[in-house]
């Protein structure tokens, strides 16, 4: 992947966290099977989950992939920001 | 406290950390006190290596036990996963640093006994003979290896915390 594609990828876990009845960081992690420490990571941006754990989010909330997590480039960003 | 907020591999990394620097101190302390070097006291050098593999041990089972009374205290036990993809993506990153660190002491030791056998006033460890700094060579290798990769896990779980 060049350098100019890479971006940011923001999520939204937390607030649909709230949405399914305030589910604890615990309870999502034993749904997931993944450890608490690692859902924290995810929704402070600090580490990007794998492909197949982003599909059992979509399924546990009920809803798309983009309205968990979205992308944005650094080439967007500088658009934006000119 | 450093067992906060972390999950089960970073308390294993912060305990194999804490075990790396044992061994160092209690390897370094024995080998002072060893007479001789290896092609005239084997034994010595065999019996060090000996006790350091049962205070290993010891070690081992002296941290684990409190690290699993620690969790059940503060209720980690319940958790469903003790490892789960961020730790092993976190474990490939400290390997790749512990698989140059290694690489880099090999070729160290190497050149080392390299130059004492063709340099005739080579400066360093000169009263070594090239097989005793070998076999200690390999086991401080091992340790130093051991500690970077643990010290990258911990640098990268609280980079990403």
């Amino acid at each position: 992947m060049s350098k100019k594609a890479k971006g940011i990828i923001s999520n939204q876990l937390r607030k649909k966290r709230f949405e399914k009845d305030e589910m604890t960081q615990q309870e999502l992690a034993k749904a997931l099977g993944i450890t608490r420490q690692t859902i924290a990571a995810i929704e402070a941006g600090k580490y990007s989950p794998s492909l197949e754990i982003a599909f059992c989010l979509t399924d546990i909330f009920e809803t798309s992939l983009d309205e968990i997590f979205q992308w944005q480039s650094y080439q967007e960003n500088a658009e934006q920001t000119k | 406290m450093i067992f906060k907020n972390s999950n089960f591999s970073e308390q294993a990394a912060w305990i194999s950390l804490i075990f790396t620097v044992f061994i160092a101190i209690f390897y370094t302390n024995g080998l002072s006190q060893l007479e001789g070097d290896f092609a005239s006291n084997a034994g010595a050098i065999v019996g060090l290596w000996g006790s350091t593999i049962i205070a290993s041990i010891i070690f081992a089972v002296v941290a684990f036990s409190l690290l699993a009374f620690i969790r059940k205290l503060n209720g980690d036990d319940e958790d469903i996963s003790l490892i789960d993809e961020r730790d092993e993506v976190i474990e490939n990153k400290a390997s790749t640093w512990a698989y140059y660190n290694l690489s880099f002491c090999i070729m160290v030791m190497i050149i080392h006994i390299f130059c004492q056998g063709v340099i005739s006033s080579y400066p360093f460890f000169s009263n070594v003979p090239p097989l005793d700094f070998l076999i200690h060579g390999l086991m401080f290798s091992g340790i130093l290896v051991e500690f970077i990769a643990r010290a990258s896990q911990i640098y990268h779980y609280r980079k990403a915390a």
